[in-house]
């Protein structure tokens, strides 16, 4: 079953171990023609030109696409494992199902509450929140937009009987 | 005995002449490995040998760059081998291969043989 296209990167391994063949080939009758027997020759040429398997592979790294190879080899793996066991494979997805679902709604509340708390509105580390009576994380009432305009009108901080508290940075 | 004495008198290729010697053999004409390795062999008095595990990744790369060609033909011989053919490209760089190695020959040249007046003064 092929899955990847290696890219002719079959025919290049196939011609590659042909040049290879055709090296010891051309070495073997060489050193016949020196007079050796077919037997020593060949065992000859075979220590001579070394571990064939890593000439090969160090040859491959050389075309840049070793890590295509590798890659595809992964994939096939893991596929081939997950196939072997659907117990694990469905358990394994369902928890990362579960998993991200819930992040990703524990962030959407984060996001709409603390980090955007006013719907299209930017800049909100600049906003400044007024206040009456005592400092509160929650006042009540708020101020209604009306009463702070006239408090800016007026410059004037205090208003009937009650203090009022300006926090933020402005 | 006699090939093991042959074998002591070869030394390890400097790095970054593979290159160098490669495309100047090919200078001769389209050549396949195992010829390539005979003809830097012979043309050197058996002192320099190229390893297999050198000399492919090294073709195979000159030809990506393509300053090498390749192509399969009969031998002589009628053995089926990939010949290898230097393209202009790989000419140029034959060239300037060539003036750096002999710019590092002058370099260390002139380190081992200061004359002994030059080095006293």
């Amino acid at each position: 079953m092929k899955w990847f296209p290696s890219f002719g990167f079959q025919r290049r391994k196939r011609e590659l171990q042909e040049e290879i063949d055709a090296h010891l080939q051309m070495a073997i009758a060489d050193r016949v023609a020196q007079g050796e027997t077919a037997e020593t020759a060949r065992q000859a040429a075979a220590r001579e030109f070394g571990n064939i398997p890593l000439v090969q592979d160090v040859t491959r790294d050389m075309w840049g696409q070793a890590w295509l190879e590798q890659l595809g080899r992964d994939v096939r793996y893991a596929l081939r494992q997950l196939r072997k066991s659907p117990g694990f494979s469905i358990t394994a997805t369902a928890m990362l199902a579960v998993a991200i679902c819930a992040n990703s709604t524990v962030f959407s509340w984060i996001d709409g509450t603390m980090l955007r708390p006013i719907p299209g509105a930017r800049d909100t580390g600049d906003l400044v929140s007024l206040q009456r009576g005592e400092r509160n994380i929650s006042p009540t009432p708020p101020f209604s937009y009306l009463t702070i305009a006239t408090c800016a009108s007026r410059t004037v901080l205090s208003l009937g009987f009650l203090p009022i508290t300006l926090t933020g940075s402005h | 005995m006699g090939e093991k004495d042959q074998y002591k008198n070869r030394i390890e290729l400097l790095q970054g002449t593979l290159d160098m010697l490669i495309l100047q053999t090919l200078q001769w004409g389209p050549q396949h490995g195992y010829g390539i390795v005979q003809a830097l062999r012979l043309q050197s008095g058996d002192v320099l040998q190229v390893e297999t595990g050198s000399l492919y990744p090294a073709l195979h790369r000159l030809e990506r760059q393509s300053w090498v060609q390749s192509e399969w033909k009969q031998s002589e011989s009628k053995q089926r081998a990939r010949y290898y053919r230097i393209t202009a490209k790989g000419k140029k760089q034959l060239a300037s291969d060539l003036g750096r190695w002999e710019r590092i020959v002058e370099a260390i040249g002139s380190v081992m043989y200061v004359k002994p007046e030059e080095s006293e003064s």
